[in-house]
């Protein structure tokens, strides 16, 4: 073998990709070519200081958009299997209004993973402005309920306000963070209200908070070993008013079935 | 319309990608929001032509469509810029920035100065390749696809994967000690 061959069998000999023969005939010009040998150890070399470049990751945001798009795609995938052929400009319009929501969203996208009011803010806002305000729709909590198993790692308390004047419409996965959280969908009046129930370990200290972010009102708690945060658009005082029913039934035996039935004005 | 793969799947073997996804969407459009947006379209292409994945090298089929994304940006830029062959468009890129993307990790210690600078002139020299070459290049020592892979990626012969990463190589060689040799005044 001459040495313009043997150069050109180097590259591929590191990568692992010569037949036996040839590499059996390129070792043996390597045990006989100092010069083959000192290209060999220089590609090797470079070869290794390429490998030991810092892998860039993804920004936080990025993978957050990219997870949202896929909820709504395969939202869409389950929902209106064919979709696609009926409407294509439906699909499309909501394929725009999914990236519009995404811009908006991605404004309010927090820098770091933990629960802060501007993580929920940013998902109750996508929440509103895509289709995917809910991926089960349903009022039932027996129904909503068992839809999160395997969606979310843990099973998050889904309570019954149609009573208190809060239908239950339904219910989705959102990422908080990076944390499959569930997110349920209550109404009230013409507005909606967000709920986002995750554990938290007993010793977590979340104090009450409350406040006003962008138009959007917002309240966190902890009870029962879950953090519950609500944002909504409506005022701060229904918004109070909605987490005081919320932690009066959390604390009370369901009422019988016979009352749920029975309108409530106010 | 029936789908054999679930969005289940699709988020257990894709999903996982999407670092490596951005990376190559990085070194070919360089630090722009072009490259995020490439990738989060390649992720909503994927999804659309999931059914169509034959159920080996997620990666690979997933970097095959970000490449292909990446290429039609290129495309463009290179029509906007008024430049008829895309191989002049080469190169010339934004580029990723070295010092974006790892130096406020670093402490500031001697020796670690020393490889951090090596690395950024690795870096640069890997930035200057013409964006064929990149490409086998970073789908070889990044993400460590084979040559039979790395050909139905980017579509072409094995043999052509081949002498393309030679060239790289020697190119990446040439550029890195000519940089070394001119590279006491290089300031990070
Ligand atoms: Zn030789």
């Amino acid at each position: 073998m001459k040495c313009e061959k043997a150069l050109g069998l180097l590259g591929p000999r590191l990568d692992g990709e010569l037949s036996v023969n040839r590499e059996r005939s390129l070792e043996e010009h390597l045990s006989s070519c100092a010069e083959c040998r000192h290209s060999l150890a220089e590609l090797a070399d470079l070869r290794d200081a390429l490998r030991m470049l810092p892998r860039i990751s993804a920004p936080e945001r990025l993978h957050q958009k990219i997870y949202a798009g896929f909820q709504a795609e395969a939202a869409r995938a389950r929902v209106h299997p064919i979709r696609h052929l009926l409407h294509p400009l439906v699909t499309h319009a909501g394929a725009l209004a999914i990236g519009v929501a995404l811009a908006l969203g991605i404004m309010f996208l927090p820098k770091t993973t933990d629960g802060r009011p501007e993580s929920f803010l940013a998902a109750h806002v996508a929440s509103l402005k895509n289709e995917q305000l809910t991926q089960i729709l349903a009022s039932d909590t027996h129904k909503v309920r068992p839809w999160f198993e395997g969606r979310v790692d843990y099973a998050p308390i889904v309570v019954d306000l149609v009573d208190d004047g809060y239908p239950l419409v339904g219910g989705r996965v959102d990422l908080i963070g990076r944390q499959k959280t569930a997110a349920l969908v209550y109404k009230w009046n013409a507005h909606v209200i967000n709920l986002f129930v995750t554990p938290t370990d007993e010793g977590e200290k979340f104090p009450v908070t409350e406040g006003t972010e962008k138009g959007f009102n917002y309240i966190g708690w902890r009870a029962r070993g879950f953090r519950f945060f609500a944002i909504t658009g409506a005022s701060g005082n229904s918004l109070r008013a909605f987490s005081q029913a919320l932690q009066a039934r959390l604390h009370i035996p369901k009422p019988p079935a016979s009352s749920a039935k029975r309108m409530k004005y106010q | 319309m029936y789908r054999k793969r679930s969005p289940r799947e699709f988020e257990k073997t894709m999903l996982p990608h999407i670092d490596a996804a951005y990376r190559l969407a990085m070194w070919l459009l360089g630090h722009s929001p072009d490259a995020e947006d490439a990738v989060q379209d390649s992720f909503v292409r994927a999804f659309r032509a999931f059914d169509g994945w034959k159920g080996v090298n997620a990666k690979g089929w997933l970097l095959k469509i970000v490449r292909n994304t990446c290429m039609t940006q290129l495309g463009k830029r290179s029509r906007n810029a008024n430049v008829i062959h895309l191989d002049t468009v080469s190169g010339d890129h934004d580029g990723i920035g070295f010092s974006d993307a790892c130096v406020d990790k670093m402490p500031l210690a001697e020796d670690v100065l020393i490889a951090a600078d090596r690395q950024a002139r690795l870096w640069a020299a890997v930035n200057s390749l013409p964006t064929d070459s990149i490409i086998v290049l970073i789908l070889r020592e990044f993400e460590d696809q084979s040559y039979k892979q790395i050909s139905e990626i980017v579509g072409i012969p094995i043999g052509t994967v081949m002498s393309r990463l030679s060239r790289a190589r020697q190119q990446l060689r040439a550029r890195f000690l000519a940089q070394g040799k001119e590279g006491k005044n290089h300031e990070m």
